[in-house]
């Protein structure tokens, strides 16, 4: 808050926006590195020589990845530093590995964010791949203190054992994600997987944001929605990056109880809730066709359920229910097709307009 | 221990995309010398472009950049043979018991060459490839062994002994597209078992469309279309043949009625592969991929 600003009343949706965001230094950001990659693993998964395979093969080298292993166990450890030093040095010499135990997911990605020399930041996890141009197109669309948004295409991948292959993809690729960032629409659903999106890490700093390490899943989602209120997100419009939806029991969501996504839902609109929102330019009329969408919807609801009301306390309706409890029963339907019969002659009866000749 | 040779065949391809391919290969062949699986190793570069693609000091670059871990030759062919001339005309020039072929956009993990070696060593495997990265190839194969109905020629592993049993690549017929299809197929034909090793990866790169599907040029798309009626001619099934062509030239697609065209005229000019009547079992065309395949790309 500038001391211009000082007048604004606290308690204000303003004054208290304002005061929000920190005094925060002037000057561009000039950290050499255009984007910090941090890559979390836990040193088990098959699938992170893939994923450090694609950053070895980015069209674009200005990167540093930060390789954090989550582990008390020292021989998975051992394994990912002896799998990355097979590496060529002119990617190993851009990885930086570091051992967290805090055995909480969101902990390597705060580390990233103090630690990172990057002026942007990215996270991969050690599942996840990308094209060649992902760093490219990234830092095509750079703009200072905005965020960056690419596209993913989806593909469901299985785990297999006691074959030649560790994992198989079971389908093509599918496009769920919108192709633009909208904001409204990003606090119903997610459309942006975390390796699609680049934050400024100046912006996070200065501003305290941090990932949430309460949340046992959709930290991802929850620093989105507040950070890109406050640097705005620039679409590079291409798919630079490929999600890969787990099926069996190997995803986050098969081992998360519903309970607690839904409680982890809960907690990032309630932070959202605690401090006035701001929207970007047009979301009034954004909001304008959403309300009445909405209230379009809830007439249509209201008139359905007056009808059902209706026919539910009709005479045919009563007097039908024993045949309706009969149809049921695969023992009786047959003895009761002519009743039903009757049934559809009354119904289609009741339903001829009343009045007419 | 075998010798190996890496065998890339460039086309006008940028130094930079080239030199980073190189650097992967190096980390492939220290893996695979560590690991004790080959003694020595050659990489050879055949160059199909108009002009040279790389004059001597980027040669001598790349030689560097290889560490003392592996010779380097390049060779102008001043010529474009394609892909499946140029890897024959490489193989030629050298006697190793182990060709890898590897397309110059590619970036292969530090295993691949190790594990692709490894998948070889079995008794009667000719080939074996790789799993691609981040588009994974849909071709179908038996997850328990492997083994494969065919085999892409992106980063393709094959014993020398196979491939002069087969006189390598069709470089006159199928001179980029198919010409993997065609060669896997004649190897089985004289024998060999095909082998895919998934946890051998190479990253290729591919990029997907603003829909989400696999690229594909109108080049490919006519090429490919080519390719595949010409291989129903080599395989012997006239009735798909004749049901693609006509298919190929009713349709309001400018690539395939190129295609269609191209085959008649190679056909009138008696240029087409010759059939191969006892080979047509290994050949599964029936739909419309080549064998089985265990997902398809299309949203």
């Amino acid at each position: 808050m500038t001391p211009n600003h000082r007048h604004i009343p606290a308690g204000t949706p303003l004054g208290d926006l304002l005061r929000l965001v920190p005094e925060v230094e002037s000057g561009a950001d000039n950290a050499s590195v255009f984007l910090s990659v941090a890559v979390r693993t836990q040193g088990t998964r098959a699938t992170l020589a893939d994923t450090l395979t694609c950053l070895a093969a980015q069209t674009c080298d200005d990167l540093e990845v930060l390789l954090y292993v989550d582990t008390t166990v020292d021989a998975n450890e051992a394994a990912v530093r002896a799998m990355l030093a097979s590496f060529d040095e002119t990617f190993r010499s851009r990885v930086r590995v570091e051992r967290l135990e805090a055995g909480n997911r969101v902990a390597p990605l705060n580390r990233a964010i103090e630690s990172a020399t990057g002026r942007y930041l990215a996270i991969l996890d050690d599942d996840d791949l990308v094209f060649a141009n992902w760093v490219e197109d990234f830092l095509a669309s750079e703009a200072p203190g905005r965020m960056l948004r690419s596209r993913a295409v989806e593909q469901e991948v299985h785990l297999t054992t006691g074959g030649v292959s560790d994992l198989e993809p079971v389908s093509g690729f599918v496009s769920p994600y919108a192709e633009r960032f909208d904001m409204l629409q990003h606090v119903g659903v997610n459309h942006s997987p975390i390796h699609t999106l680049a934050f400024p890490l100046q912006q996070l700093r200065q501003w305290g944001l941090r990932f949430d390490p309460t949340l046992p899943v959709l930290e991802d989602w929850d620093l989105l929605l507040r950070t890109a209120p406050w640097t705005g997100v620039i679409d590079t419009g291409h798919i630079t990056a490929l999600y890969r939806k787990w099926g069996h029991t190997e995803a986050s969501i098969h081992k998360v109880p519903k309970s607690e996504w839904a409680a982890a839902s809960d907690a990032l609109l309630d932070r959202l809730d605690a401090r006035p929102l701001l929207l970007p330019p047009g979301s009034a009329r954004q909001i304008h066709q959403l309300v009445n969408t909405y209230e379009i919807a809830i007439g249509r609801a209201e008139r359905a359920e007056a009808r059902i009301e209706a026919i539910e306390r009709s005479r045919v309706w009563r007097a039908t229910k024993p045949v309706r409890a009969a149809l049921q029963n695969p023992k009786l339907r047959g003895a009761v097709r002519p009743a039903l019969r009757l049934v559809r002659r009354m119904a289609r009866r009741s339903d001829r307009p009343q009045g007419n000749p | 221990m075998s010798r190996a040779r890496i065998q890339l065949v460039v086309y006008r391809n940028e130094f930079d995309a080239f030199r980073r391919t190189i650097t992967a290969v190096r980390a492939c062949v220290r893996h695979a010398v560590a690991s004790g699986l080959v003694e020595s190793v050659t990489v050879a570069i055949g160059d199909c472009s108009p002009t040279p693609s790389l004059d001597a000091q980027q040669v001598s670059a790349l030689a560097a950049e290889l560490d003392g871990v592996a010779a380097l030759t390049y060779t102008f062919f001043d010529a474009n043979l394609g892909s499946a001339g140029g890897s024959n005309r490489l193989a030629a020039e050298g006697d190793e018991e182990l060709i890898w072929v590897l397309n110059p956009d590619t970036y292969p993990t530090p295993s691949c060459l190790s594990v692709l070696i490894e998948s070889l060593a079995a008794e009667g495997v000719g080939a074996c490839d790789a799993r691609q990265l981040p588009i994974e190839h849909p071709k179908g194969y038996d997850l328990l062994t492997g083994q494969a109905y065919w085999l892409t020629g992106a980063c393709m592993l094959v014993r020398r002994a196979a491939f002069e049993s087969v006189q390598g690549f069709d470089g006159h017929h199928f001179p980029m597209y198919c010409d993997d299809v065609d060669f896997s197929w004649r190897l089985r034909h004289a024998g060999w078992t095909l082998r895919t090793a998934p946890r051998a990866t190479v990253f290729h790169d591919k990029r997907p469309t603003p829909e989400g599907l696999p690229s594909g040029s109108e080049f490919e798309h006519e090429s490919g279309a080519l390719a595949r009626l010409k291989l129903a001619r080599r395989y012997c099934r006239p009735e798909l043949e004749q049901n693609e062509l006509a298919a190929f030239e009713a349709a309001p697609v400018p690539a395939l009625n190129r295609a269609a065209a191209d085959f008649r005229a190679l056909d009138r000019a008696d240029d087409l592969p010759a059939p191969m009547p006892d080979a047509a079992a290994v050949a599964d065309m029936e739909q419309d991929y080549y064998g089985p395949h265990r997902f398809r790309y299309a949203l």
